[in-house]
Formats: structure tokens, sequence, C-alpha cells
């Protein structure tokens, strides 16, 4: 696998050419890997519609017995935990943003082609965990939002819940991958002239988006980490019984769930704003308010998760606070719907499936952002709270919202993915079927929740009053489950024998147009270099400028620019097929098994897979970007930013946020912590050395990266092995220190200071030792004739993780053991 | 400035104008509050939280309680899947104070039609007060999804 890369020969078939079944597993085409994310969401996306075509039957008549209330339970469980975690994501941040952005931009691939691949493996292993329930235990049945302390073993011991942890954090690390890489790949890899302020508006959509979900999935792996051990580990992060709230779970899941909602939302948006402007013939209206307005959702999505707790007593300031926070949103979500309207407006316009779908979103969507303002309104809130106007907000906003836009792109994008032309006719019946059937189901639901009915009942009685809105929702989910049939045989039969698409179908404005249907492997032969906005019809029209240009040409498509398709002059590096990133999700996920089962040799056989498979991925080398020659050629407007340290920066980014939840943890808890040795059992001249050795640490890491860039590789070494001998004195006077607690008395099942202090300094004890492994094999790597002063990156990426880590060092060791001392002073 | 936008701009100036002073008049005159929760049962670290909140005031004696001529407390127990009591009889036109809190997973308590809407914390107490102007029978419904039983799990309030 470790092949040179091979230049590609210039007669190149198109990227779905090839290859064979191993082909496709070992790929790491960013096209490839998109196509994969596809097939699997629209796979999970039946599961998930027919999970809720029976909540539907269940609810049609009152004191219904179709189900049973556990399998209701499990269904609306898995219902709202598939289409969230394994369609509306997958084929938002999978397949459209992995499809498209490269294109977009004028890239050859993603940042990371590999970590890409590991990225859909490992979603599809998570989605295959939750599933796992379906021969083995039950699905789980605790909802998707699986609050606290329902979530106990004690009140839920079956396997279900244990699948759904270990598959939500699997799909936690798969997103979060992708993430870095988006962001990476946006930030280091435009083509040339692709200015930020240039960049199409789906591509700001998705750079935002990888921002939020750097930043929000930690808080949810903390949430789960604290499940899991609770789970598995007999703590009790939410158990009332020690003094623990399971409000905790609360705070943690809405710091992750609200930003999901945006994380899900601002693709859709981006997506949006792609299909009107090019559907109007106009450039898309108020550019940059479209962008900033993004920025500012994404930024005020941090401040407003309270606004899912007014039920829980949080007190009038927390609420009102969390109020105003959630209806600033309306403001730059209401600039972006008259953008969108403004943008049709005068247009010239063509009535196509996408755009039918474009505009419908527009509705469904203000629908969803209206009921949504009044969520927001705490007193309003209270009447609503769990009840089934709520589900019909969130409908409203995630199909609505969401998946009209999903369908609308698949319109869109569709010829340029598979080559072919989906069926108009078919198109437009799906549309007005959806119309119906979604609004039918959904609409009264606002009603329902007036009235009294609660979310997540499994049945209801007789003389409630709600039976006649109920039966016209259940024939309504199945009108619009016969909209999804209709699109499933669209596809399946444009897929054999549709009309050929040619590269432009729609006379786009974005570069991904520029190239063949379906594109070649390599996506663009030379390099476009972009000259405005809408870089495409600036291409084609030859004339640029913020008033845009197809409203002079209405009706006249212009040939495609001959230069963007000719056949590449020159050799083009593409990233080497991998089977890696295959064995690492196959790694993770016989770990997880393992775990669940409790068979310790399937977590150490799963652990090993993982860690050679990562060890053999690194060093399987040369491989994409990391020559200069393959930088320069696939990142012409990096700015010098080399894109493993831009994705190094990014990781510790979102570490910021992981341990600063598990910091926030243990302030409180320590704070309600009863009896025990609690926090004075400290030794603080203890730590206080190892915290020196950790110090010093850093300094000789300074001095190591000082001497190979000065091509001093024996210094280099020694100070390495400074660096590495330094960290092994800090980890064991932790592994003492952690073994005197235990004989004292104090484990990680003991009480609140316990488990949080374990947790916390754990966890940071698992960095340093990852951090030593990561020393020690740069250090073994440097005994290579190769590695010289070219290589003191490598040596730098592990000096920044080496420094991170002692800050998060200092700041803990302030928090707990110093500030400590002053409190009992 | 475009001619909409002056009038866009007066429009919106006068409907937050009207939401603000419906939101003073809600609270100051309809007495609507958002609850807040002060009150925890205290539990010896590993001790059992059901017993701790049958041994403490008030949820050692639930049910309904005259504590004014007009004044009423009601301390509600909510355990998987009932409420204890699940009858409560009520005079309309009472301010009655409700208490409530949850022996073992998070519950929920709505009584649909009023402005009560409480998620009830294990190990927290949750209150509210409310004034039933209207004699009639109401339901007060667990809408905290909390297990199996969640859609058993409700209670009468009788207003008379």
């Amino acid at each position: 696998m470790a092949a040179q890369p091979k230049p590609l020969p210039i007669e190149t078939p198109n990227y779905l050419q090839g290859g064979g079944l191993i082909g496709w597993l070992t790929t790491v085409d960013h096209k490839r890997v998109a196509v994969l994310y596809a097939l699997s969401a629209f796979v999970f996306m039946a599961i998930g519609g027919i999970e809720a075509m029976l909540i539907r039957i269940q609810l049609w008549s009152p004191e219904n017995h179709f189900l049973t209330a556990g399998v209701y339970n499990q269904l609306f469980t898995m219902h709202g935990t598939t289409m969230i975690f394994l369609v509306v994501m997958p084929l938002e941040i999978g397949f459209f943003s992995n499809f498209v952005m490269p294109l977009q931009i004028g890239a050859r691939d993603v940042a990371f082609p590999r970590l890409n691949a590991m990225s859909f493996w490992l979603a599809l292993a998570g989605g295959i965990f939750l599933h796992l329930g379906w021969i083995w235990g039950g699905l789980p049945d605790a909802g998707w939002f699986g609050y606290a302390n329902l979530t106990e073993r004690y009140f839920s011991p079956g396997l279900n819940l244990d699948f759904w942890v270990v598959g939500l954090l699997i799909l936690g690390v798969s997103t979060l991958a992708s993430g870095l890489n988006f962001f990476v790949t946006i930030v280091a890899m435009r083509a040339k002239g692709m200015s930020y302020m240039r960049m199409p508006m789906f591509v700001w959509a998705v750079l935002i988006t990888s921002i939020l979900i750097l930043i929000a999935f930690p808080p949810l792996t903390v949430g789960l980490v604290f499940l899991l051990l609770d789970r598995f580990f007999g703590t009790h992060f939410y158990v009332a019984a020690y003094g623990a709230t399971p409000i905790l779970w609360q705070h943690l899941f809405w710091l992750f769930g609200h930003p999901e909602v945006y994380i899900m939302a601002l693709p859709a948006f981006g997506m949006i704003s792609e299909i009107l402007p090019v559907f109007s013939r106009k450039p898309l209206f108020g550019y940059p308010m479209m962008a900033y307005s993004i920025i500012l959702i994404a930024f005020l999505s941090y401040g407003v998760w309270g606004h899912h707790m007014f039920a829980t007593g949080m007190g009038p300031v927390a609420d009102s606070a969390f109020a105003i926070t959630s209806m600033l949103i309306a403001i730059p979500t209401g600039i972006k719907v008259f953008s969108w309207l403004a943008t049709v407006w005068g247009g010239s316009l063509r009535m196509t499936t996408a755009f039918y779908f474009g505009l419908g979103f527009i509705l469904e969507f203000t629908i969803g952002g209206l009921s949504g303002v009044m969520h927001a309104t705490a007193p309003v809130d209270l009447q609503q709270t769990d009840s089934y106007f709520v589900v019909a907000h969130f409908h409203y906003v995630l199909f609505g919202g969401v998946m009209f836009a999903i369908l609308g792109a698949i319109y869109y994008w569709w010829p340029k993915v598979t080559g072919r032309m989906l069926s108009e006719r078919l198109g437009k019946l799906q549309f007005w079927l959806t119309v119906i059937g979604f609004n039918g189901t959904f609409f009264p639901m606002h009603f329902l929740g007036m009235w009294g009915m609660p979310r997540r009942i499994y049945t209801y009685g007789a003389g409630l009053g709600w039976t006649s809105l109920n039966q016209l929702e259940t024939v309504s989910a199945f009108i619009l489950g016969l909209a999804f049939l209709v699109m499933y045989y669209n596809l399946i039969k444009s897929t054999l024998s549709g009309e050929k698409a040619s590269a432009d179908p729609w006379d786009g404005r974005s570069l991904e147009w520029s190239i063949a249907s379906p594109p070649p492997a390599y996506n663009f032969a030379h390099v476009p270099e972009v000259r405005g906005r809408d870089a495409y019809w600036v291409m084609k029209y030859g004339r640029a400028g913020s008033r845009g240009v197809a409203m002079f040409v209405a009706g006249q498509v212009p040939p495609v620019p001959e230069s963007m398709q000719a056949p590449p002059t020159e050799p083009i590096h593409m990233p080497a097929p991998s089977i890696f990133p295959l064995f690492i999700a196959l790694g993770l996920s016989i770990a997880g098994a393992g775990l669940v089962m409790g068979l310790w040799r399937l977590i150490i056989l799963g652990g090993v897979t993982l860690f050679t498979s990562a060890v053999a991925m690194g060093f399987e080398y040369p491989s994409y970007g990391q020559e200069p020659h393959d930088l320069e050629e696939i990142a012409p407007s990096s700015g010098g930013i080399d894109l493993r340290k831009a994705g190094l920066w990014a990781f510790l980014g979102s570490e910021c946020v992981f341990f600063a939840s598990l910091i926030a943890t243990y302030v409180v808890y320590k704070s309600r912590n009863v009896g025990g040795p609690g926090a004075g059992i400290l030794e603080i001249p203890l730590t206080s050395v190892s915290t020196f050795a950790l110090l010093m640490s850093s300094l000789a890491m300074v001095l190591a990266l000082n001497a190979i860039q000065q091509n001093k590789k024996n210094m280099m070494r020694l100070w390495l092995a400074v660096t590495i001998s330094l960290g092994l004195v800090f980890l064991g006077v932790e592994a003492y220190e952690f073994a005197h607690f235990y004989h004292q008395g104090l484990a990680m099942q003991t009480d609140l200071f316990g488990q949080s202090f374990f947790t916390l300094v754990g966890f940071h004890g698992f960095h340093v030792s990852v951090g030593v492994l990561w020393l020690a094999t740069v250090w073994f790597a440097s005994f290579s004739p190769k590695f010289d002063k070219s290589r003191a990156l490598s040596v730098e990426m592990a000096g920044l993780y080496w420094h991170f880590v002692d800050i998060v060092w200092v700041i803990i060791f302030t928090l707990v053991y110093l500030m400590q001392q002053v409190k009992g002073a | 400035m475009d001619r909409f936008e002056k009038i866009f701009f007066g429009i919106s100036v006068v409907m937050l104008a009207l939401f603000l002073c419906a939101l003073f008049y809600a609270s100051a005159a309809m007495h609507v509050h958002v609850q807040s929760s002060q009150e925890v049962i205290s539990v010896k670290p590993g001790g059992n939280l059901a017993m701790a909140v049958l041994t403490t005031a008030p949820f050692n004696n639930p049910g309904v309680k005259q504590i004014g001529p007009h004044d009423y407390e009601v301390d509600i127990i909510a355990q998987a899947w009932t409420f204890y009591p699940s009858e409560i009889k009520l005079p309309a036109g009472a301010n009655v104070e409700f208490k409530a809190t949850s022996v073992d997973v998070t519950h929920g308590f709505l009584i649909p039609g009023t402005l009560i809407n409480m998620m009830l914390i294990p190990g927290q107490v949750s209150i509210t007060h409310y004034r039933f102007e209207h004699a009639g029978t109401y339901l007060l419904l667990c809408h905290e999804y909390c297990g199996r039983g969640h859609h058993t799990m409700f209670a009468k309030v009788e207003v008379q």
C-alpha cells in the first residue's frame, strides 16, 4: 500500500470507473468517499423513515397496541438518532461537503484524504453499532437526547444503551475528523484567486460548520465518557444519591446539541444559497451579509443551550439571559431569509425541481424559525416544553428546512455526481407529495401540543380529543413516505438509464460545473485561476463585478471554456489508496464491541489493530501533500500554512473545549462533594516536583527543535531523550500518586471529588502518554538517514502537542492543587 | 433609506414595543414567573434517594395542605410511573404552591391548559405557583420521557 504515488495516465477515466471492490475499500478519493457516505445514508434514511411510519401507525388511534411500549420507545429513539447522526449529517457533511466543496474551491482532494476515508468507515461502524440491538438485546430506548439518569445502568440495565454510548462516541470521532479535515482544506487549499470573499456560500457554510464541529463535539464526548464510566465502571456522574446531578448531562448535551442544530442547518443554508442564484440567474443577494450572518449564527449558537432547559428551574436570571441570546439568533437568520427572497426577486426563473425545493425551503424553514422564536421566550416556552408543539417546531426546521435543502441539493448536484440527469417529472411529483405530506404531518402537531399532548408517549386516552388530528398526521406521513419512494425510484432509474448529463446542465456559476460530469479522479486537469465571485460565470461570460453577469445573457448558455476540459499536459500526483483507514475503523469497532461485551481480549485486539494501523499509516510515506512540490501544486493559496500544522492547531482548539468541559465538571462537583477524603488528600510538594519536571521538558523540547533546525541530529536526539525522560518522571509520579490515593480510600467510585479528579487528571495523563509515544516515534524515526533539517516539521508538530499538554497541566495544577490549598487556608 | 425600508423599520419597532409590553404585562399583572429551584434533597453519599425523599419534609407527608385562607400547598412525589398522590382536590380561585420531586429518574410535571410545566430532577425540589380560576378536571402529566411506562404516568387535579 505504501507505493509511490503513480502519475495518472493522460486519458483518465472518470472517478467512478476502475479499481473494483478493493479500489472502493481502499479509496481516498474525496468523491468516492462522498458516494460511499451517500449510499450508507440512503440506506439509513429508509430505516429511519420506516421507523417514523411505525410510530405514526401506533399513534393512529387511542389506546392502540399495534406496537408494545418497549418497541415504540426504541423506535422514536432510533428515529431521532438515525436521522440526525446517520442521515442528515452524513448527507450534508459526508456527501455534499465532501464531494462539492473541494470542487468549488478548485482543489484536487481534501487536505487529509486518508483521514477522510477513516471518517467514513468510522461513520459506518458507528451506524452499525447503533443498530446491533436488532440482533442483540434490543435497540437503544432512552431517546436521542438520552437524558440522565434514565440512562444509568440501574434504570436501563440492557446492552442497548451500551451500544448507543459506544456508537455515538465512534460517530463523534468520525465527525471531528471530518470537521478538522474540511477546515484545513478550506483554509489552505483554495485555488489561486479564491479569496475568502469570493468563496461560494456553500464553502462558507462548510467552513463555519467545521469550526462548530470542532468546538461542539468535545462536550458531547465528555458527557458520553461520563455516562460510559457510570455504566461500566461504577462512577456516579449522574447519580443524585451521591450528590451529583443529572442536569450535568443536560448542560453538556445541549452545549453540543444546540450548535449541532446549526451544524445541520448551516450546510443547508449554503446549499440553498447555491441553488437559488443559479435558477434565478442572479448573483446571491447581499453576499457579505450572508457570510457574516453565518459567522454570527455560529457564534451565538454557543450561548443558547439553556433554552432547552427552561423547565429545569435555572431561575429567572439564567432564563432571561438564554431567552435574549436565543432571540438574537433570529436576526442573522432573518437576514438570510430576506436575502434569499431578494435573490429570487426579479430574476429570470427556471422552475426546476431543485428550485422548487429551494422555494419550499424558504417557506417551511421560516415557519419553523418563527415557532423557534416562540420557544426562545421563556414564559411561552413553559407552555410548550416537551409538548408536541416542540415536535412540530423542530420538524419544520429539520425537515422543512434541512431536508428540503438536501432534496434540492440532490436534484441540483446529482448530474455532477453520477453524470446522469434525474427525471424532472418525477421530481416535481415528489416535491408536491412532500409539501402536502410534510405540512399535513407536522402542522397539526402545533395544535396537539397546545392541547397538552406530550412528546414520546406510546399511546393516549380516547377522551382527550387528540384522535382526529393524529389520524390526519398518520395519513399525511404515508403521503410523505410515498414521496420518498418516488425519490428512490427516481435515483435508481436515473442511475440505470437516466439521460446523460453534460458538464454544465444548469449554467452553473461555481467551479464544479467547469469540469466533466462525472469528474475525473484528479478533478481539475488545470487548476483554475479565480477572477471573481461566481467564478465560473465570470469565466464563461467574461464579465466580473458585484452586479453579476447572468442577468444580461438570460436564456443563452455559452459553451464550456475549452481550457477547463482539456486533458492534463503533465502527470498529476494523486494520493495513493490506503487500507489503513478501514483497519483503524475496524480496530475501534472491535475495541468498542469488547467493551460492551466485557471481553478484555477483544478490547486489546481492537486497540492493537488501531495502534498498528495508525502507526503504519503514519509511515506510509511519501504520501499526498507531504512532498514540497505536491503542496505547491495542490495548495497554491495556502499562504505558507502547512496542512499538517493547520490540522494540529485545529485539533488543539478542539482539545481546549474537551479539557474545559472536564475542568468545569471538576469545579462544580468538587463544591458539591460531601464526605470522603476530598481535595485535602492532594500533596502539593510531591506534585510540584512533577510539575517542575513537565515544565522543564517543554524547555528541552524547544532545544530539540532548535537543534534539528540547525541540522544537529545528535543534539536533537539528546534533547528529545531528555524530554521523554522528564515526561516519564511526570507519569511515574502521577502513577504513584494515584496508587497512594487509592490506598487511602479515594477511588473513582468513592465520591464526586474522586470521580471528577481522576477523570480530569487521568485524561491529562493519557495525553502525556500519547505525547511520550509520539516523541519516542520521532526519536526512532530520526535514525533514518533521510531524517534531517527538512523533517524539522515532524519534530515541531510533536513539540506543539507537547507544549499544549504542558499548558493544560499548568491550568490543572493551579486549579486542582494550588487553589484547593488557598481555600483551605 | 428606501421607503420600504422605513416602513419595514417602523413596523419592526412597533412589534418590538408590543412584545415588550406583553412581556411586562404577563410578568406584573398575570403573575407569570419562570420556576426556580433552590431546594435540594440531601442524601448521604451512596444513600437511598427514595428513602431520603420520604423522610424529608414536606415529602414525608405528601398531599394537599391548606396553609392560609386562600393558600394551599401541594406536595407531590413522582416515581416511575405514578404521581403520589394521584388525585388532587383543590378549590377554584385559591393560590396553590406545587412542590414536587422525583425519587428515581428525571420526570416531567405538566398540567395542559395552565402555565404549569416543570422538569422534576432527582435530588432537587421543583416549585411553581398557580391559581386555578375555573372549576373542572385537569390532567397532570409526566411529559419527560421516563421509560417503558411513561405514557401511563398521570394524575388528576379536581378543581371545585
